[in-house]
């Protein structure tokens, strides 16, 4: 069993990109992870009741609810829910702006969002929860419906695999509409869950926080992931720049000195807006950094899981 | 002066700079690098909002940037802001003052100068031009405050400047005119402005002056003229003459209906404010002994003294006295009048009856204004003798030459001839001593009589020496002459010298109008006639009746001068200026005289006639020289102040020590060195006018007396004109006449404000103003 540091350095986004199996890096990442904390996740599990019917000849006897019999003097069988565990969609943003990293050090926001998506796939197999992958940008690009078997695991990490060696050219052009990918997927999935969205959110507040709260309408319960480079916050330019638009292809010349300032204070705002929002409906919003270790997105997922429980 | 000048003008290339910014800015400009980013939604939102903004503060910084950039390439060029506004502010000042202390300063002023009259003894006494000067430079010095410079250069030849540097203690220079005297030479300007000229160049004062306190004589115009070459030469032609282009020559040009700038000929510095101070008074009597020459008498102990005068004064001079000193006691011995109209020269012979042992004599004429110039100094010793220069067409030591060349020089100069042609043709050089016994007593005699004493040169060497000190240059049957040779005989003769040109052979008309007579006169050579038919001749006689030239021949009007025959002549076309003295039978010219020529058309040897054996050939041919001498301007027969002395030695001194002595006893140095042509000693530029005596050191033996006069160019106090002065100085020079105030003048011209305070301290606001704008960028 690895040392406690060693675990942390099983968390570093840095460290695991250079890993090329996912399924090791999710393993590596999760049990780093678990390892670390002091508190273990496995309980708590319990039996969704579901209805009582009349008993019939063949009912084992230790099924008859004596609690009724008691009180209406009739056999009734206590039916259960399959014993499965928690539903839950991995929702990841491929965008084009999700290519952007501004250091060659750090993971692109997509690489660290597959990394992040495997890692949480592999901790919700692990605990019998049911998970499915759901990629998109303009549109619905891929869906993997949620399963709690064992071999699921293995269908979304190769997805996400695949994903992660998508070639370049997807880096651009690839626009985000989030809020409309979020309406067409809260609509189809139906039976209620947790949804856990890895995205940029760069696309206009009001339509991504629609479609959270649409997913909210639904009875879903909801974990953001913010992805962000730490240069998109920090915006630490210094000479004279022309940025070209990863989705757009725009290209605006600027003073970054000049600009820096406020694009700071607007960046901040726009972070501020998704906080407070998702806080007003009861929606987990994590902001994640591409230099920021696993477990702090890990921790916001089980944090929210036991309260599911 | 415009109302902006600059001290430093040459920083204001360094503007230039001021585009730095610009092109910092331009060039960066190219270097913007593309870069991918997740989304420009926030910048976009920034730039529609901000654009405008920053672009105004990025001109901003540029403007201020590149005003600070200028306004400190302005301030090194330390501009001065004259215009109005800064009548309260007097810059600092280097003060060149150039006084004339040549002896013409000496003449007294009268009595409407500025000076008070002061008596001495019984009668009064005005003051000199140079005491009024003296005031004048004292008052210029009194002007000078704290942090002014000044510098002070005595202008008579040598430069006399007392600090080779700028002083800030005036009182320095105070004690130096308080002891200063005129000086005996002349004044040397241009040589003063060239001294003065690096350390104003250099001085960066806002203001640099320079004050010439003269008499501004006209002959020093012509001197400075001269001095300054051939570059000037159309300016000769002065304003007023009437000549067009005589403006032009120095003229900037300038717009219709302003007056053109004339830049100074004389050198002096940029920004530099010359002004001229003039000390001059209303002429008087003044008269100048240029000239005199002593013959002595063949047969007895006594001679006659030729006495030159000039009458520099407007006023004409009626008898005036003139006498005849003897040494240094300047005893009376002979005494003299003469009359001269104003402006004229006159001559006068005086006869003596005896000469002092030591041959020195001093003639003094009355007193008037300048009285330095009132005498003049000779000395009658033997070797005081006319020095005259036969050019040859050919070395002597060829014997074709020598025969040609023998007549002519045994008729001027028999015994020192008679040693030349042997000494030419390979013997001893001892011939007369020999033919007249071993004692020489004859000789001695002989000599002491002797007017003339001759050298010679071959056509060829003529051009390789640089000056003619000759009295007169004989070119005798030349055939060429160089181009160096030429231009040195012109020189010589525009500066007094005399030419006497007889033909022969070797003569080619065409050659010698275009290579020689070109140069010398105007009179031209034509056709040669000769030969004529039955044994016919040419006959000479005088042309004009009682020439200088026939004095004390036999003859009466019409007849023949000799009865020599003459076989060949050249005939001649005379010029303007022509004048035929003597002619031929026939009324072909024989001898033609012009300023400073004589042309003999015929030859002085036998080849063409006999008239080398005729009794008229040695009377005829020495008062043609001594009538082209006498009248002349022949001024430097004997050394003059300012000039050393140079006299060859004869080899069997050459273990002596020598010495000289001037007058007052004053000890000169002397150096003795070997030349090509022998023992040569030679003195440092004489200070005083008088007897110098060269005396062989060990035996107290007098080898030489040598007597040194004042030239007397310097005696003419003519002033220049203000055109006159205009174009030598320059149109920008200002007169300050007494009756102007010299104070006011000079200080208001010295007010101004230096700008490169104001600018610097501009351009650091500037930069300050800069720097708070541009700081946004750090703190973002």
């Amino acid at each position: 069993m690895p040392r406690k540091d060693e675990n942390r350095a099983l968390l570093d986004p840095y460290f695991v990109g250079k890993l090329r199996r996912l399924d090791l890096v999710a393993r590596l990442v999760v049990e780093g992870f678990i390892t670390g904390l002091h508190r273990s996740p496995y309980h708590g599990f319990s039996v969704e009741f579901a209805e009582h019917r009349p008993y019939m000849p063949g009912d084992p006897i230790r099924a008859v609810d004596w609690k009724v019999y008691a009180k209406s003097d009739r056999y009734y069988i206590k039916e259960f829910e399959e014993e499965t565990n928690l539903r839950s969609h991995l929702l990841l943003d491929t965008s084009s702006s999700m290519a952007y990293r501004s250091e060659k050090k750090l993971l692109t926001k997509l690489e660290y969002g597959i990394y992040l998506s495997a890692a949480l796939a592999y901790l919700m197999i692990r605990q019998q929860d049911a998970v499915g992958l759901l990629t998109f940008d303009e549109i619905v690009r891929r869906f993997v419906p949620s399963r709690s078997v064992g071999t699921h695991l293995r269908v979304i990490l190769g997805e996400l695999e695949r994903l992660a060696h998508s070639p370049k050219e997807m880096d651009r052009g690839r626009r985000t509409r989030i809020g409309q990918s979020l309406h067409h997927l809260a609509d189809r999935l139906t039976r209620r869950g947790l949804m856990i969205l890895v995205s940029d959110l760069m696309d206009q507040p009001e339509e991504v926080l629609a479609g959270l709260k649409h997913f909210r309408h639904r009875q879903h319960e909801v974990v953001v992931f913010h992805v962000l480079d730490p240069a998109e916050v920090a915006f630490p330019f210094q000479e004279e720049t022309i940025f070209v638009d990863m989705e757009t292809d725009q290209r605006l010349s600027t003073i970054p000195w000049e600009y820096a300032q406020e694009y700071r204070r607007q960046v901040e705002h726009w972070r501020r807006t998704y906080r407070r929002v998702c806080a007003e409906h009861a929606i987990d919003y994590v902001e994640v950094r591409t230099d920021m270790p696993y477990d702090v997105a890990l921790l916001r997922y089980l944090e929210k899981r036991r309260r599911l429980h | 002066m415009g109302p902006l000048t600059f001290l430093n003008g040459a920083f204001l290339a360094a503007l230039a700079a001021a585009a730095l910014p610009i092109l910092i800015h331009l060039f960066s400009r190219r270097k913007a690098r593309e870069l991918p980013f997740s989304h420009v939604r926030f910048l976009d939102e920034i730039t529609r909002k901000k654009i405008s903004r920053m672009r105004l503060r990025q001109w901003l910084l540029l403007v201020l940037r590149t005003l600070a950039v200028a306004l400190i390439a302005l301030a090194l060029s330390q501009p001065v802001w004259h215009g109005p506004g800064m009548n309260r502010q007097r810059g600092s000042s280097t003060v060149a003052i150039l006084i004339d202390d040549s002896f013409s300063m000496e003449a007294r002023l009268d009595p409407g100068s500025l000076l008070p009259m002061e008596t001495a003894g019984s009668g009064l006494k005005f003051p000199t031009r140079f005491e009024e000067a003296r005031q004048r430079a004292l008052q210029i010095l009194d002007l000078l405050e704290d942090g002014d410079r000044a510098v002070l250069v005595f202008t008579a030849a040598p430069l006399r400047v007392p600090y080779e540097s700028t002083v800030r203690d005036p009182a320095l220079l105070c004690d130096e005119l308080e002891r200063a005297q005129p000086r005996a030479t002349r004044s040397d300007l241009v040589g003063a402005l060239e001294r003065i000229y690096p350390m104003l160049s250099s001085a960066r004062t806002l203001n640099r002056e320079i004050f010439i306190i003269s008499d501004f004589q006209q002959t020093q115009m012509e001197e400075i003229l001269r001095s300054l070459g051939a570059e000037v030469q159309g300016t000769a032609a002065l304003p007023g003459s009437g000549a067009p282009d005589s403006a032009a020559q120095g003229a900037d040009q300038a717009p219709h209906g302003i007056p053109p700038v004339i830049r100074a000929l004389v050198p002096v510095p940029e920004n530099t404010r010359l002004y001229l101070l003039p000390v001059t008074a209303p002429s008087g009597p003044n008269t100048a002994v240029v000239w005199s020459f002593f013959e002595r008498n063949p047969v007895g102990p006594g001679g006659r003294l030729t006495v030159r005068l000039h009458n520099l004064g407007d006023l004409p001079v009626q008898e005036a006295v003139l006498e005849v000193l003897e040494g240094d006691e300047e005893r009376l011995l002979a005494e003299g009048f003469v009359s001269i109209d104003p402006g004229g020269t006159a001559q006068t012979v005086i006869s003596l009856s005896q000469v002092p042992p030591d041959g020195l004599l001093t003639v003094r004429s009355a007193p008037d204004l300048l009285e330095r110039d009132n005498r003049f100094h000779l000395s009658t010793a033997a070797a005081n003798r006319f020095r005259i220069l036969l050019v040859t067409g050919g070395p002597l030591s060829e014997p074709e030459i020598r025969e040609e060349a023998a007549f002519p020089i045994l008729a001027l100069d028999p015994w020192g001839g008679m040693d030349l042609l042997d000494a030419a043709a390979g013997g001893s050089g001892a011939i007369a001593q020999e033919q007249m016994g071993s004692s020489g007593w004859m000789r001695e005699r002989a000599e002491g009589l002797q007017l003339f004493e001759v050298e010679t040169v071959p056509e060829s060497d003529l051009g390789l020496s640089g000056e003619l000190s000759a009295d007169a240059v004989i070119l005798l049957n030349v055939g060429r002459l160089s181009e160096a040779a030429s231009q040195l005989l012109e020189r010589y003769q525009a500066e007094g010298g005399s030419v006497l040109i007889a033909l022969g052979d070797r003569v080619d008309p065409r050659i010698y109008n275009t290579q020689i007579l070109r140069r010398l006169g105007q009179v031209r050579l034509e056709n040669v006639i000769g030969d004529l038919a039955g044994g016919a001749y040419f006959s000479l006689r005088p042309a004009v009746t009682g020439h200088d030239i026939f004095e004390g021949f036999p003859i009466s009007p019409g007849e023949m001068l000799s009865g020599a025959r003459f076989r060949k002549l050249l005939e001649v076309r005379l010029g303007g200026s022509s004048r035929v003295v003597a002619e031929f039978s026939g009324g072909r010219p024989a001898l033609v005289e012009e300023p400073g020529l004589l042309l003999f058309t015929s030859s002085l040897d036998l080849r063409w006639s006999d008239f080398p054996t005729s009794a008229s050939y040695l009377p005829f041919l020495h008062r043609a020289l001594h009538h082209l001498i006498l009248r002349g301007r022949v001024g430097r027969r004997e050394p003059v102040v300012g000039e050393p002395l140079s006299y060859p030695l004869p080899a069997d001194v050459a273990g002596d020590v020598f010495r000289c002595q001037g007058p007052d006893g004053i000890e000169i140095p002397v150096q003795v060195t070997q030349t090509e042509r022998g023992l040569l000693l030679r003195t440092p530029p004489v200070p005083d006018p008088g007897f110098y005596r060269i005396v062989a050191g060990d035996s107290d033996r007098l080898s030489r007396s040598v007597a040194v006069n004042v030239d007397t160019r310097e005696s003419d106090l003519t002033a220049m004109s203000e055109d006159e002065a205009g174009l030598i100085f320059g149109s920008e020079a200002v007169l300050l006449t007494p009756e102007r105030e010299l104070s006011r003048q000079v200080l208001e011209a010295r007010y101004g404000f230096e700008l490169w305070r104001l600018l610097i301290t501009l351009a650091f606001m500037l930069l300050v103003a800069e720097s708070l704008i541009a700081r946004g960028r750090s703190i973002y």
